[in-house]
């Protein structure tokens, strides 16, 4: 009886570990693999194409790593071109760049335009996966209405991009950039 | 074994005059150095909070003061002038040791024990730097040199863990916070996200290194709350809003370099002990004069915690992204650095930074320059520096860039910093000339 009861338990043990991990596994947003890849999708009513689709390529370029004490080897950033797109026609293309920490997500979309530079920085929360934007960008830069946004139950990696682009999109006048 | 020279009541020297003296010792901050980041890369891995990294800096500058002052001519052990820390052993002064090997034996036994309830117990990093570091300094003195040197930095370490134990640190543990309703009281702090809770509510029942309790440097609310169109507090919420909304880009890094949010790095008092390794190495100082460094910001990291957190929960201020959205019925606006799950006012990064940098000032001067490289590893570019203040003065403004502080909690964390810093210069004396 008492044998019994240990091996119960052992297989409870092992078992809620296997649950635990396979759900941390599943709700994991940002893989490490995702990183290196390149990415794409569409903003399906943008507000600068009146409301037609506007799609995106995040073409990944490289990794800049760093070996460090006690640490070990580090990503420091991972760099992208974003380019974005009317059907098939380049509208404009940004440098971007992601540091992936332990907690935090960082995306930064250089913006390019009156002979400066602004950039939209987008900030991923992994423990409680909300996602938010933020921006100054060239006053002949802005839409109307302008206002950065957040999103709260972030559940795939696609449609953490997926925001960040519709939020780029909402306050970003892409005619101002050059192609 | 145990002997010692009184100076006075409080300032006692333990110098050991037939072993080398701990100023002929340079190369050997490495030693330092590695744990200072095996400290760092662990509070950064588990996420630890920045009262309690502050604590474990504070008893890393201490331990490391401690196990190389007998090599200190003209200086004092900080026994008898802490708080209630009166009992550390001393060297026989007729036999020789070796500071570097006492320092990496009572590290290694602080640090294990500081980060004990945050590690497995499969971890081997800490005993694997302490094997690694025994093993390349064992071979450069006489055995029974370094075998005597071990024991001592034993011992030193638990005369030190004993004393740490007895901060109320365990106490308040278990200790359960109820926020105050914000029902009647608007100007009270509440969580501003979800999944969130008061961050440290008891930590000033915990016992300072040096102030006589956790208020010896009050800071009084500039502008009383208010929700009047044009009132002082009204202004202050609206210069968060003014920033956020004309951000420059300098700003928007200045908000990044110095968040030091838990997770992503070892927290503002992290970021400080890294910057104390650059200096040691662009000053090119020798251990004794590093040793001096830690122990001043180790010990004012801690009680600038202590103090800014009495003052956090006595006053209890609600935060800017909480007004900014009742007030000015901005009900969706985020700030661009997440607030942090703790009362406002006043800020805790000006004041642990406002006292580091005017302890270091007072002991080095206004003019050392250096490179800060803390975040290259976070994908962050080094910054220069002209001054320890001006860095402390950056790091304050920051939080106004964050959008987490009203300006004025800045500017009081600043204040409150440095008079911190000055009761701590005045009240401990490292050496006969301070």
């Amino acid at each position: 009886m008492k044998n019994s009861f240990r091996l119960v338990s052992k297989f409870l043990v092992f078992f809620i570990a296997f649950l635990a991990i396979a759900n941390q596994s599943i709700c994991q947003v940002v893989m490490r693999s995702f990183l290196s890849e390149d990415r794409s999708g569409v903003v399906e009513t943008s507000v600068n194409l009146d409301g037609k689709p506007l799609g995106y390529q995040l073409e990944f370029l490289s990794m800049e790593k760093g070996n460090f004490f006690a640490e070990g080897e580090a990503i420091q950033r991972i760099h992208y071109n974003l380019h974005l797109l009317s059907g098939k026609e380049k509208l404009a293309s940004f440098q971007v760049s992601v540091r992936d920490l332990i907690v935090t997500y960082y995306m930064e979309v250089k913006v390019p335009g009156n002979g400066e530079t602004r950039t939209i920085t987008a900030i991923y929360n992994k423990t409680n996966k909300w996602v938010k934007l933020k921006g100054v960008l060239q006053e002949n830069c802005r839409q109307q209405d302008s206002k950065w946004g957040r999103l709260d139950g972030v559940q795939s990696y696609d449609q953490l991009l997926n925001f960040i682009l519709s939020q780029i999109d909402a306050n970003l006048e892409i005619s101002c950039i050059h192609k | 074994m145990m002997s010692s020279c009184s100076i006075g009541p409080s300032q006692k020297s333990v110098y050991n005059p037939v072993s080398k003296p701990t100023s002929e010792f340079q190369e050997e901050l490495k030693y330092v150095r590695e744990w200072n980041e095996m400290l760092y890369h662990h509070i950064k891995h588990q996420v630890v909070g920045p009262p309690i990294a502050a604590r474990m800096y504070g008893y890393l500058g201490l331990t490391f003061y401690e196990s190389v002052v007998g090599g200190m001519p003209d200086h004092y052990s900080l026994s008898g002038q802490l708080n209630d820390f009166s009992a550390l052993p001393t060297t026989d002064p007729s036999l020789e040791y070796d500071w570097p090997s006492v320092m990496i034996e009572a590290l290694y036994y602080v640090c294990d024990e500081l980060l004990s309830r945050f590690l497995s117990g499969s971890d081997k990093t800490l005993s694997g730097l302490h094997q690694a570091q025994k093993a390349d300094r064992s071979g450069k003195i006489a055995p029974e040199v370094f075998d005597r040197s071990l024991v001592f930095g034993k011992l030193l370490s638990e005369e030190i863990l004993k004393w740490a134990a007895t901060d109320n640190y365990d106490d308040t543990r278990f200790k359960f916070y109820k926020t105050p309703p914000r029902i009647d009281h608007p100007e009270y702090w509440e969580p501003t996200d979800f999944n969130m809770k008061a961050l440290e509510p008891f930590w000033p029942t915990l016992r300072p290194f040096v102030l006589d309790n956790a208020n010896v440097c009050p800071m009084d609310l500039p502008h009383p709350y208010s929700e009047e169109e044009g009132s002082g507090f009204y202004l202050q919420a609206k210069a968060v809003l003014d920033a956020d909304q004309n951000l420059t880009e300098q700003q928007r890094e200045d908000a990044l370099y110095w968040a030091d949010c838990p997770g992503e790095t070892a927290t503002p008092p992290g970021h400080w002990s890294f910057i104390l390794g650059y200096v040691s190495e662009e000053q090119s100082l020798n251990l004794a004069e590093a040793a001096e460094m830690y122990a001043l910001a180790g010990i004012g990291i801690a009680d600038a915690f202590i103090q800014c957190w009495y003052t956090k929960y006595d006053i209890n201020l609600v935060r800017p992204k909480t007004y900014i959205r009742e007030v000015f019925g901005l009900e969706e606006w985020e700030p661009f650095v997440i607030t942090p799950p703790f009362p406002e006012f006043t800020s805790g990064h000006s004041t642990v930074s406002g006292c580091v940098a005017e302890l270091l000032t007072m002991h080095m001067g206004d003019d050392i320059t250096f490179t800060d490289s803390t975040h290259v590893r976070i994908g962050l570019p080094p910054r220069s520096f002209r001054s320890f203040r001006e860095a402390a003065q950056q790091a304050a403004d920051s939080r106004l860039y964050g959008g987490m502080h009203y300006p004025m909690a800045n500017e009081a964390g600043v204040e409150q910093g440095r008079c911190i810093a000055k009761q701590i210069y005045a009240n401990i004396k490292l050496k006969e000339e301070q």
